[in-house]
């Protein structure tokens, strides 16, 4: 699966302000809202099933990198976003660094397997030192988009 | 007791038995003869000395001398009649001393002791024996399947081939019959017709002849293991229903073992709908809290059955910490392991290459496996003529630390050990635990004594052909009832024993009664898979049930009858 298979790209954001976990929850999941991805009714919620997936354990898998993600039933297809926190928020990430760079998962419940590939084919992205190394310093959602593309392209994968 | 009379009538039948016999009766004659004719002899050289003595005299003197207890109170007095005592001494000497007690050793005591050494090493199975499992020998893998087949109480016979080693093997409490595994008589007198299954663990070519002899005799299934791939044709062809290659198996299991590339699950065997995997913690938000604190069932519906900790197996507890090195043990289904998979998969280990000692046959099965999930390795092999220019190997002692360092020692997830020799495994799982407290290592055993000390050398998981054969047979037995987590821990499949039946989970107290934990219960239209404590047991439902060897043992010693 493709990075442009479910990540929409008018809600990438490369500067977020937030300054928490959170807040940088609550705003990409408005982002999403923003573009229309999700309903703003059900903003809240989506943001608690995230926050609930963040008591099993913190999605910042290390090296200034997290993924938070949920499956929400008002969700009819997989949708997803990508931010960048140049200064980097706390996010109890296992290795205790600060956290730059964000991806954010949303998959209907009825999908589960979209749901887990989506999720591996970011986690093998995300492998790539380089790949991370410049989405950190993307400065516009234009540049990350063209950064994706190149993942998507196989440019980035070992 | 019950040996006596049979071995008096094998005594009685024997006709070697019957001609010894008859050769006492001829020595007795001679020997009443001899002491005939030396009492009259005496009778008359004592009347030729002047002196008379009685015929029972003669006797009793004869046989003092013969015998050469020489009481001294009847003595001769002339020469003759001395000379004469000396001819009956030496004779006597001669004859009950020396050709007596042979004959009684020789023609007496070895042909009971071969009467009795028959009775412990038959030459046919009775009748009334059906349903047994035939072994064509006793090599390391049916060590293993007779204390299996001895546990879940399935009658067996061992062919030994001759009485010497059936001795043997009966000494270790085994069943024994005497038969050569390649003759069809053999295969009639071990009743193979009424067998439930016969297994072959020789080479392959004597397995070969022996599936082809007892297709002479009967349908009766039949398992042989084989060393070389295209003897799996043959095998088949000569009349055998199963194959096992199990060099081809270790090297799989092994590879399916190494696990500590990521923290997804890693599926190691199935039960219907459920599925028995295994997941590392490795790197997971999960090291550090218990099961308690974690909660993983308000997230997701796969259940913990247990923990590795380096190689021990412990039953997971709501206070069982998890740590770096712990593998967690999951049954679930399918959807709920990917549900697993979907919470974790982003907690990544490494992708560098797994690092394989040894490439051999167990060592290239191993590559093979992982070959197919994509998962890069690199094989540490010393004999040149095994060494392929692929890219994969590295040609030199997996002994020494700069041929380890080449081949990725200092980065990889895990060391799989494979060669056949366990000093050389012991002492290589040791050495790598040095360099790498924090690597994932499994070792090959080939024989069980050393299980305990690979694990203690630092190994996470062990694995022998004698258990994974002898558990791949026994599932052929059991219709797949028996699954091998790793060496001396089973998932097990059983009937509600009658005394468990109409009762809760918890009030059956098998985990605190047997230390076997209940991990689904199959209703037999639908399994309840991690029933709470309130569950009731039916009686006609099933048990699946994890524990380790002890605990299985002392749960079929407790409930469960075949």
């Amino acid at each position: 699966m493709k990075f442009s298979d479910f990540i929409n790209v008018e809600s990438i954001r490369a500067q977020l302000n937030a300054s928490d976990k959170e807040s940088v929850i609550r705003e990409m999941v408005g982002a999403l809202a923003e573009a229309g991805q999700v309903q703003s009714s059900d903003h809240e919620g989506i943001i608690k099933a995230i926050m609930k997936r963040e008591e099993l354990g913190s999605t910042g898998i290390g090296r200034g990198v997290a993924v938070p993600h949920t499956k929400h039933p008002s969700v009819d297809h997989l949708v997803g976003t990508v931010a960048v926190s140049p200064a980097g928020v706390d996010f109890n990430s296992l290795d205790g660094e600060k956290v730059q760079l964000f991806f954010l998962l949303v998959s209907p419940p009825d999908r589960p397997g979209d749901h887990l590939r989506a999720l591996e084919n970011i986690s093998r992205q995300l492998r790539d030192g380089m790949f991370c190394k410049f989405l950190k310093q993307s400065k516009s959602a234009e540049e990350i988009r063209q950064l994706l593309d190149e993942a998507d392209a196989n440019q980035f994968s070992s | 007791m019950r040996v006596f009379p049979s071995l008096f009538l094998h005594f009685l039948n024997s006709r070697a038995s019957r001609r010894n016999l008859k050769t006492l009766r001829q020595l007795i004659y001679a020997l009443t003869g001899m002491v005939a004719a030396y009492s009259i002899a005496f009778h008359f050289l004592m009347a030729w000395e002047g002196r008379t003595f009685s015929w029972i005299t003669g006797v009793y003197w004869t046989l003092t001398v013969m015998s050469t207890l020489g009481f001294g109170d009847i003595t001769f007095h002339s020469d003759i009649g001395r000379l004469f005592s000396i001819v009956v001494l030496l004779s006597g000497t001669v004859f009950m001393l020396i050709l007596l007690p042979f004959t009684l050793v020789q023609f007496f005591y070895a042909p009971w002791m071969e009467a009795q050494a028959a009775a412990r090493a038959p030459r046919r199975v009775p009748k009334e024996v059906t349903g047994h499992v035939v072994l064509t020998r006793y090599g390391p893998v049916d060590a293993a399947l007779v204390r299996k087949l001895t546990q879940y109480h399935y009658p067996y016979v061992v062919l030994a081939p001759d009485v010497a080693e059936a001795l043997r093997l009966h000494d270790q409490d085994l069943q024994v019959m005497v038969g050569e595994v390649d003759d069809p008589d053999t295969y009639r007198k071990v009743g193979v017709e009424r067998a439930a299954l016969v297994v072959t663990t020789h080479s392959d070519t004597v397995n070969t002849n022996v599936a082809f002899t007892v297709r002479e005799i009967a349908e009766t299934p039949v398992v042989a293991t084989a060393l070389e791939a295209p003897s799996v044709d043959i095998l088949e062809l000569a009349g055998c229903n199963r194959v096992l290659q199990l060099a081809e198996m270790l090297g799989h299991s092994l590879a399916w073992r190494i696990i500590g590339r990521d923290a997804k699950t890693h599926v190691i065997g199935q039960f219907d709908d459920l599925l028995i995997a295994e997941a590392s913690a490795a790197n997971t938000p999960l090291v550090g809290r218990t099961l308690q604190e974690i909660r993983l069932p308000d997230h997701v519906k796969v259940n913990v059955v247990g923990i590795w900790e380096r190689g021990r197996f412990e039953t997971a507890r709501a206070s069982t910490c998890i740590s770096q090195h712990d593998v967690l043990v999951l049954a679930g289904t399918r959807t709920q392991l990917d549900e697993y998979d979907a919470l974790f998969c982003i907690y990544h280990a490494s992708d560098d290459p797994v690092v394989i000692l040894g490439g051999g046959r167990v060592g290239r099965a191993c590559a093979r496996a992982l070959k197919e999930q994509n998962i890069a390795y690199r094989i540490v092999e010393k004999h040149p003529d095994r060494v392929h220019d692929d890219g994969h190997y590295i040609r030199g002692d997996a002994a020494d630390l700069e041929i380890l360092k080449q081949a990725g020692i200092d980065k990889a997830p895990a060391v799989a050990i494979t060669t056949h020799d366990d000093d050389m495994n012991v002492y290589l799982t040791l050495y790598c635990r040095r360099l790498r407290p924090d690597v994932q290592i499994i070792s090959r055993a080939t024989l069980e004594r050393n299980i305990n000390t690979l694990h203690r050398a630092g190994a996470d998981f062990v694995m022998s052909y004698a258990s994974m054969g002898a558990n791949a047979i026994f599932n052929l037995l059991q219709r797949g009832d028996v699954l091998l987590l790793a060496e001396g821990v089973d998932v097990f499949q059983v009937d509600v024993p009658p005394a468990l039946a109409g009762k809760t989970l918890a009030s059956s107290a098998i985990r605190q009664e047997t230390g076997c934990s209940v991990i689904a219960i199959d209703h037999g239209d639908g399994m309840q898979v991690n029933p709470d404590p309130t569950a009731v047991l039916p009686a006609q439902a099933e048990l699946l049930l994890i524990g380790d060897a002890e605990a299985e043992s002392r749960f079929h010693q407790r409930y469960a009858r075949r």
